[in-house]
């Protein structure tokens, strides 16, 4: 089977490519934090024990190798926190935008596989967000795409975005997928987590990292059947 | 996964019970061997894990990471806050995008890798909290009682 989205232009491949980027390094930042953490507690540990022992006041080195331990780790940490110096690359400038035309934008180049019968309805109610246009249509593109691999070979895909509240802007996606257990939400929302071998398992992580950085969230909501996974942003705020 | 130790060591006064809950074993373990010399530890490599022992029993404090399969720790720790008894709670993240989330219940935060030294100074701290909190509602609830009787 080939996959013909592979095949043609993808406006969003760069900023894809980018998000892709920044998530597996926030995901092997995360990972490598913990191995320090282990190393760090098992340092002071064992210096700790061995502090009060002839063998540390006969072997100067025990001290030594022991701050070497401290050092590395600490300076190996420090070299993961720099990444935020180049944080810019990876962040684009916010301005106001119309959340309805990223919808739109986003449901016009979701990829769909040649042997799928899968439809999009889309309804968008104009809104305006503070948001890059790009990142906010990959979020929602990463949300369809995840949603037509719950539905399968065939089905619908429902899209609405909407003025939730006063303040508050939605775009719900809908699938009559298998549904996601209550109990099952944080686990398919860690970095990597996929069912389809092919697939990387990050969509749902790049979209909720774009929502939470325009202090937006990811949220899923209780549906009779399949999924509904919302992204809620704050509207601009107008003078009033 | 789901190892569970507890260490224990007979001293002359009441030793605080605390509960570290992650699914990495090995950052379970070293946590847990830090901890033992000054406090009695058990451990949970899930949540699920740690709630089914807070059925058994309570703990002064609760130590949580954050990021793990199944229920996360931030829920966690928001079933925690709903026990009867108080439990302090410490959420453990090496995360650089954790945000608490609005209507969380309210924890102290650490971010991994920590000072072992701070992480012991602020378990005996909340642990002392536990305690402290655990009295004054059993002496509050002693005069409540009281005056029921005598009204």
């Amino acid at each position: 089977m080939v996959d013909s989205s592979r095949l043609t232009f993808d406006p969003l491949g760069s900023v894809q490519l980018v998000a892709t980027i920044d998530e597996a390094a926030s995901a092997l930042r995360h990972d490598l934090r913990n191995k320090f953490g282990s190393v760090r507690s098992a340092e002071y540990y064992i210096r700790r024990r061995l502090q009060s022992t002839e063998a540390w006041q006969a072997e100067p080195r025990l001290e030594e190798l022991s701050g070497v331990i401290r050092d590395e780790i600490r300076v190996a940490n420090e070299l993961l926190d720099q990444r935020r110096r180049l944080q810019h690359l990876f962040v684009a400038a916010p301005s106001r935008i119309d959340a309805a035309e990223c919808v739109r934008r986003a449901v016009a180049c979701t990829r769909v596989a040649s042997d799928c019968r899968v439809e999009i309805e889309q309804h968008a109610e104009a809104g305006n967000v503070v948001a890059d246009a790009a990142e906010l249509t990959l979020a929602v593109r990463c949300l369809l795409e995840n949603a037509i691999e719950a539905l399968g070979e065939s089905g619908v895909v429902y899209v609405r975005a909407r003025l939730e509240t006063a303040s508050r802007y939605v775009i719900e996606i809908q699938d009559a997928g298998g549904g996601i257990q209550p109990s099952q939400r944080a686990m398919v929302l860690a970095p990597f987590y996929t069912t389809k071998p092919e697939r990387a398992g990050l969509g749902l992580n790049i979209a909720q990292r774009i929502a939470e950085r325009y202090s937006g969230s990811l949220v899923f909501r209780d549906v009779a059947v399949g999924t509904i996974v919302a992204l809620e942003l704050d509207l601009e705020a107008t003078d009033a | 996964m789901g190892f569970q130790s507890t260490s224990q060591q007979p001293t002359a006064e009441r030793r605080l019970s605390v509960l570290v809950v992650d699914d990495d074993a090995k950052f379970l373990l070293s946590i847990s061997r830090l901890l033992s010399d000054d406090v009695e530890v058990t451990s949970a490599a899930s949540a699920e894990r740690a709630l089914e022992l807070l059925k058994g029993r309570s703990f002064h404090v609760v130590i949580s990471d954050f990021a793990m399969p199944g229920m996360n720790g931030s829920e966690l720790l928001a079933r925690i806050g709903k026990l009867p008894e108080y439990t302090s709670c410490l959420l453990m993240t090496g995360s650089d995008s954790y945000k608490p989330r609005g209507g969380e219940a309210r924890h102290y935060v650490l971010l991994k890798p920590f000072d072992p030294e701070r992480l012991l100074r602020l378990v005996k701290e909340l642990g002392r909290v536990a305690e402290m909190k655990r009295s004054v509602k059993v002496m509050g609830d002693a005069i409540s009682e009281t005056r029921i009787k005598s009204g």
